[in-house]
């Protein structure tokens, strides 16, 4: 790769690692995961660089990256497991603030998971949001509703267990 | 948008997933690049060199070091307190689900549970859940399917089994990408899968109220010649992002000729998870490190200690 090629990609990362890490804790739930997804995906992205810059989104390049590698092979990492208990609480004390969603949200599969970020925290379209997964927007569709489905599933379990999300 | 969008998008969006600028992260990126391009050009003049030399090729592949088998610990190197240790076999635990001791990742838990309907459980799963579903079930049915019950835990309520789902196979690849799972739970009318993940993050089980901390690295690198390590240590559980000094408790250090294994816990606290800082702490071993590995006990089996 070329010096300036290069100095280009450094710029872009500079300008962008803290919300990859961001969008990669968001996917995965971990800190430790995140570095490692975003390392792998930027590892990818350098190797590709030359063709990748030419185009408006290398940003977009990386983070489907990292989803596809997130979906297809990522590991769960040990804090996600272990708030999948749910929180105890002591009876009349104040739960934490969505500590149960998050909990529900560490019980989806990654795909389900994927989905639920892609749509309500990079508050992308069906239609975009099948473009970044390349699948059908019916797909995307009937995913996220079952995501949904599920998270309410888990809600109510959590609900059981005397929380205060209802459902 | 109804409640629980709402709540979705402010969870997401909250600065609890922020993670601060890893400027090394870049530099691993980079060595990682370049590894992957020596790989690929090392892989087209192997290519090159089976065409014109395939006997040859052959005979080296065959001659290549198979993957290292990690041992499982002995049972004198298990320290208990901090692990559970019943008769010499370790508890374990992946985080969810019924706990297990290590003899069952051979043989399966030894336990009254019917093999039928658990299998009827699994390809119920296996229809309930289509692409969501565990790969092991996706690509067969429970009855041709590769699983085995790990944990079986009567005494809870309701009872639960762990089922490991495909090869497990923790003592050759200890550190894989995937290691699915799924738990049952007792219904009138049988089992029922009521969690399932892709991957068991396999440490020992600890006794309330503590939990594990990790050693992360090795500031500095390590010395052969000195018997005093400075490692990172960071507890792993949501701490709501506390300072884990106070809550620390003193490792247990075990040394054998070739390994210096730490298991490193804390006490239980905070419920929210906006990651956890590390600090620094100071190891103080009978002997020089030397070439002996170090590990982190915090998994299983222990893990070689890689942030240097």
């Amino acid at each position: 790769m070329n010096e300036r090629a290069d100095t280009q990609f450094e710029v872009f990362v500079r300008a962008r690692l803290a919300e990859l890490l961001r969008f990669g804790h968001v996917l995965t739930g971990s800190p430790h995961a995140a570095a490692d997804l975003v390392q792998d995906a930027l590892e990818r992205t350098l190797l590709a660089w030359p063709r990748i810059q030419k185009r408006d989104d290398p940003e977009g390049y990386v983070r489907r990256t990292m989803i596809n590698r997130y979906i297809s092979i990522w590991r769960r990492r040990s804090r996600e497991r272990l708030v999948a208990q749910i929180p105890d609480r002591a009876s009349g004390s104040e739960p934490p603030d969505h500590s149960d969603l998050m909990w529900a949200l560490a019980q989806l599969p990654p795909r389900a998971r994927a989905v639920v970020v892609l749509r309500f925290y990079q508050d992308l379209s069906e239609r975009e949001t099948a473009a970044m997964l390349g699948c059908s927007i019916g797909t995307v569709k009937s995913q996220t509703a079952r995501a949904l489905a599920r998270l309410r599933t888990h809600l109510g379990a959590a609900a059981e267990k005397g929380s205060s999300w209802t459902v | 948008m109804d409640r629980l969008e709402h709540d979705l998008r402010q969870l997401l969006g909250s600065d609890r997933w922020a993670l601060p600028y890893d400027a090394g992260l870049v530099s691993r990126a980079r060595d990682g690049a370049a590894r992957r391009r020596r790989a690929r050009g090392a892989g087209a003049i192997a290519g090159l060199a089976v065409v014109a030399t395939a006997a040859v090729l052959v005979t080296v592949s065959a001659l290549g070091p198979a993957p290292d088998r990690v041992p499982p610990p002995s049972r004198e190197s298990l320290p208990d307190p901090p692990l559970i240790v019943v008769d010499g076999d370790v508890l374990l635990t992946c985080g969810i689900g019924p706990r297990f001791p290590a003899s069952a990742l051979d043989r399966g838990a030894s336990g009254p549970a019917d093999q039928g309907e658990v299998t009827a459980a699994l390809d119920d799963l296996r229809a309930t859940a289509g692409i969501d579903a565990p790969v092991e079930l996706q690509k067969s049915p429970a009855s041709a399917a590769r699983w085995m019950v790990l944990g079986d835990d009567p005494s809870a309520s309701p009872r639960e089994l762990l089922v490991a789902l495909g090869n497990w196979d923790v003592y050759g690849d200890p550190n894989p990408a995937v290691r699915e799972y799924v738990t049952l739970e007792r219904t009138e009318n049988g089992w029922r899968a009521n969690r399932w993940g892709s991957y068991c993050d396999l440490r020992p089980a600890l006794r309330n109220p503590i939990s594990w901390a990790v050693v992360t690295g090795v500031p500095g690198g390590l010395d052969p010649n000195s018997s005093t390590v400075t490692v990172e240590v960071m507890e792993i559980e949501c701490t709501s992002g506390r300072d884990p000094s106070p809550f620390l408790h003193e490792p247990v250090i075990v040394e054998t000729a070739d390994t210096v294994t730490v298991y490193w816990t804390s006490t239980r606290g905070g419920e929210t998870c906006p990651g956890n800082p590390s600090v620094r702490r100071t190891l103080q071993l009978d002997q020089p490190i030397g070439d002996r590995v170090l590990r982190d006990g915090s998994h299983w089996p222990p893990r070689p200690v890689t942030g240097f």
